[in-house]
């Protein structure tokens, strides 16, 4: 709201514009005696005339964070006992463009820690799009867009719009909300006290998805984070109710990845015995075995649903849950998660309780489990590279057993402004969220406490 | 004694001229203006035109303008007709804005610009002080509201 705001008057086929509404504000004597500023203001608004107005209105947001555990291995990429401002720090900007009474534009650019590798930042366009609404209740959006899985997907970036320090990873971390190069069809309608929205949505990207390996094997297999560009299409129906005090969204969406053609999705590992109760898993093409089926990409159904509401004045709950299900694949993410937040308002201040899980299918927790703790004996010749890609191949698809609980506060420095602290505890039969250290086991009962301090704004 | 002061006080000028905009105050009346008639626009219709939600009416494109931030009637124009705080609007055009659906009103320095504003822009609407609501209303202007 207090982002500058610029108006010209467009004149068909030519580039002058006249700039207006810069004029800094008149004294109140001034407004009092309703004269000399009142005589400006006829002229300004004479210059606006009848023509079609164009608008531009330009707007920023960031997030300082800072973010430390009490483990030596990283949470979330980036979180240590060393302390990081990467996890949630951020800077953007917005520009929206009001062409006409129909057309519109925006462009959103953010400086945010790298998504294809975990020391640089990167400035990259969130959004860019055009828009078109021919009625009020009509709205057609074509270009880079958010995908809106969750209740605070498309504002995810901009962390002065919600009370907690981080959404929750059991939510929010699981299917990160992504940018699709889109059309976004959006269906209103206006109640006495809200509004109804639905949309229809069809896109697609280039992702980068980190997979953090703990035993790599030369070049082919570094140890640490590796970065692998996928094709993410994407197509979806969400149905959203925003009223005064309350929130509520139902999406399903199918989402289509399509690694690089070196990168096989495996529908399942095949075994090769070697011997009476000795044997490995094959996880590739490329392994030596009887071969296994593969995709060339991994189709998965995406269910979301929340709400948010005041069951009391002062009072805020909102809840969420997610269902991730793949098709054709039994190495794929599979999981149900979800968490409720209780927030109290007292004034300027929001003290909040989540608690969140996640939890991946059986099928999927079976296969990770398989793969990680099935070795062959070293000094068996071949034994190092397989029992790696096996180890490698556990840790590729995310899995989860996991819940958290948050405690935390949100001081509101302005209506656009918030200072915010949490302590978080996390506990965790397995999960994919911690960077684990070569030779650790995958399912090992951990857990991690995290403290976050941030201010976050917008401007 | 120290009543005895303060009477003393506030039988001067300047304490009247201090008590003056008491008496401005106590007139707290707002008054939505528009370029045209508007048939039918109330004051729902009003909160949803501020909300971004109603853009157009019967074709006409609607064009809200409202004064800048900190300024006493913009408080008193959220409470009396949408019904909210200003900082709850500001909040609110904040999370609109960043779900990619459109801009908040544009902001002018005083109501004589709202009033130059709506007066020659087709769709504008504005809201002024129900004091500055003068009995000879310019050619253009229509009362939508008065609160």
């Amino acid at each position: 709201m207090t982002s500058t705001s610029f108006t010209c008057r467009c004149l068909a086929a030519s580039v002058s514009a006249a700039w207006l509404g810069l004029a800094p504000a008149p004294a109140l004597a001034q407004v009092a005696a309703g004269l000399p500023a009142q005589a400006a203001a006829e002229q300004s608004g004479d210059a606006a005339g009848a023509a079609d107005l164009v608008r531009l209105n330009v707007s920023g947001f960031g997030t300082l964070g800072w973010a430390r555990s009490n483990r030596t291995w990283s949470y979330q990429r980036f979180i240590d006992d060393t302390g990081t401002a990467r996890a949630d720090s951020l800077l953007g900007a917005q520009a929206d463009l009001q062409l006409d009474s129909q057309w519109s534009a925006a462009l959103q650019l953010k400086i945010a820690p790298s998504n294809r590798d975990d020391s640089s930042w990167s400035l990259r366009p969130s959004w860019a799009f055009v828009a078109w609404r021919p009625h009020n209740d009509w709205l057609l959006r074509a270009g880079r867009l958010r995908l809106p899985a969750y209740l605070n997907s498309e504002q995810l970036d901009v962390a002065a719009t919600y009370t907690p320090a981080r959404l929750p990873a059991e939510t929010y971390a699981v299917l990160p909300p992504e940018n699709l190069d889109s059309l976004n069809l959006t269906r209103s309608w206006s109640t006495g006290s809200g509004e109804v929205t639905l949309d229809v949505y069809g896109g697609r990207s280039k992702q980068t998805l980190r997979v953090w390996v703990r035993d790599g094997l030369g070049e082919a297999l570094p140890t640490g984070a590796n970065f692998i560009r996928m094709t993410t299409k994407a197509e979806g129906l969400v149905a959203t109710w925003n009223g005064a005090d309350s929130k509520a969204r139902l999406g399903v969406h199918r989402v289509i990845v399509t690694p690089p053609p070196a990168v096989a999705v495996v529908v399942r590992p095949s075994w090769v015995p070697l011997g009476p109760g000795l044997g490995y898993w094959q996880t590739s093409p490329g392994m030596p075995g009887p071969g296994v089926d593969t995709l060339s990409s991994v189709k998965s159904y995406y269910l979301t649903g929340g709400v948010e509401f005041s069951p009391a004045p002062g009072w805020k709950v909102a809840t969420e849950l997610n269902r991730v299900r793949p098709v054709g694949t039994e190495r794929s993410i599979d999981t149900r998660g979800g968490y409720i937040a209780v927030t109290r308002q007292l004034g300027r201040w929001s003290p909040y309780a989540t608690y969140g899980r996640l939890m991946s299918s059986g099928t999927s927790l079976a296969w990770a489990r398989t793969l990680d703790e099935t070795t062959l004996p070293v000094g068996l010749p071949g034994a190092e590279p397989l029992n790696a890609s096996m180890r490698a191949s556990a840790e590729a698809i995310p899995v989860y057993d996991q819940r958290s609980w948050a405690f935390g506060g949100a001081y509101a420095v302005s209506p656009t402004a918030k200072l915010k602290a949490e302590w978080l505890h996390t506990r965790a039969k397995v999960s994919s969220m911690f960077d684990l250290a070569p030779g650790e086991k995958l399912f090992q009962t951990r857990s991690i406490d995290v403290l976050s301090v941030n201010y976050s704004f917008t401007f | 004694m120290q009543r005895r002061a303060f009477l003393t006080l506030a039988a001067t000028p300047c304490a009247g001229l201090l008590l003056q905009p008491l008496s401005v105050q106590a007139d707290e009346g707002v008054v939505v203006i528009a370029n045209a008639p508007l048939r039918g626009v109330d004051g729902e219709a009003i909160k949803r035109i501020y909300g971004g939600r109603m853009v157009e009416l019967d074709g006409q494109p609607l064009r809200p303008v409202q004064l800048a931030a900190g300024q006493a009637l913009r408080r008193r124009f959220a409470n009396a007709v949408l019904q909210q705080s200003d900082e709850d609007f500001i909040a609110y055009w904040t999370v609109r804005r960043y779900i990619g659906k459109g801009a908040p009103p544009r902001e002018l320095a005083s109501s004589a610009e709202v009033i130059a504003h709506v007066q020659h822009t087709p769709g504008a609407i504005g809201y002024i002080d129900a004091a500055d609501l003068k009995p000879d209303l310019k050619p253009g202007l229509h009362v939508l509201l008065r609160r």
